[in-house]
């Protein structure tokens, strides 16, 4: 009888707010992070591999700068409908610090010109692996008295973090036009995950965000507009 | 006689063309503004719900439509002006409320960088 009582009030509150309304669907348009037509012709790459301070790079099985430009050739192929112009062989980076690679105007310019590009998409990626056990509070049901208790048991996860400095330079001028970082981390519940899947669970974490720059996009809602 | 008879047909047309038109009201330019709403025809909306709003700039549910075909053409903070006079008049509407709602959640995400929930579900 409750439970009736309890359906009635809601459908007449939904009721309510349905009088003299109408739902309708909404695509609200979200524009791009860089302001571009969409048809220019985009050098990918190079990404720097960064490490912090001192520290040697962690030894992975990949390339992990060159598997996030194949990563994002892809995606802003499937995406967007610029013009993804192929990898160039062999470039040499005048200076392997990021901060003074982004000034280094003039290599932007040759890299840029080289290619036939509009714009050039590089940056810098760091990606850590950290295999940690902690300790973690579980409930538990006690088949004794019934009761729940907690207790500490100890967890083996893997860690894996990004942390991406995307740039975007104007291929006529060698200027820094976009820039935008990106930081995210996944944790999986397994001691010594495997850091390529590790690697793309977080990218594909990242996809929206990175398509986001590039690409305007709608989002479906809806809202109530009144009737007059 | 002819000519009086030309120009009394002329009065009698102009008089019935000029009554064919709809009047100039905030209900008629609501009315037209849902329609095309519903045909996703965001710009005539939008037209249509300012043209209501000059006939009748206090109404709630005149605002609320205008609000909702700015946030339509993605102008989200003239919308949420918009919404915030049109719940300074009535401040206990529960579908202007849920559309309130609606678009500070997805501004908000927007604002933050991170993705806006799809099919938003905001409660007000």
């Amino acid at each position: 009888m409750r439970s009736l009582s309890l359906a009635l009030c809601v459908l007449l509150a939904a009721a309510a707010v349905q009088a003299g309304t109408r739902e309708i669907e909404l695509s609200l348009p979200l524009r791009s992070k860089f302001q571009i037509s969409g048809h220019e012709r985009l050098q990918i790459g190079p990404f720097l591999r960064e490490t912090r301070g001192d520290e040697a790079p962690a030894a992975l099985k990949f390339d992990v700068a060159q598997e996030f430009e194949r990563f994002l050739r892809k995606l802003l192929r499937k995406e967007g409908k610029f013009v993804i112009l192929p990898a160039i062989e062999g470039v040499r980076l005048s200076t392997t610090d990021p901060l003074q690679l982004s000034k280094d105007t003039e290599f932007w310019r040759e890299l840029g010109t080289r290619a036939g590009a509009d714009y050039v998409v590089a940056g810098s990626i760091e990606f850590t692996v950290q295999d940690t056990t902690q300790p973690k509070m579980e409930s538990y049901e006690s088949p004794i008295d019934g009761r729940t208790y907690y207790r500490q048991v100890m967890v083996e996860q893997t860690g894996f973090t990004y942390d991406i400095l995307l740039n975007v330079y104007d291929a006529r001028t060698g200027a820094l036009v976009f820039q935008e970082p990106f930081k995210d981390t996944q944790e999986r519940e397994e001691r010594s995950f495997d850091e390529f899947t590790g690697m793309f669970a977080n990218l594909y974490a990242l996809e929206n965000k990175l398509v986001g720059v590039f690409v305007p996009r709608t989002v479906k809602t809806k809202r109530f507009l009144f009737l007059p | 006689m002819r000519w009086s008879v030309m120009a009394m047909a002329l009065a009698v047309l102009a008089g019935g063309c000029a009554s064919s038109r709809p009047k100039a009201s905030a209900n008629f330019e609501m009315r037209a503004g849902v329609k095309a709403a519903a045909r996703e025809y965001w710009q005539e909306a939008h037209f249509r719900f300012e043209r209501a709003q000059q006939l009748e700039p206090q109404s709630f549910k005149v605002l609320n439509n205008l609000a909702v075909s700015l946030e339509a053409l993605g102008r989200y903070e003239e919308a949420l002006g918009i919404y915030k006079q049109a719940l300074e008049q009535s401040p206990s509407n529960t579908a202007l409320k849920r559309n309130y709602a609606r678009l500070a959640e997805f501004y908000t995400s927007l604002a933050r960088g991170v993705k806006p929930k799809e099919k938003g579900d905001a409660k007000p």
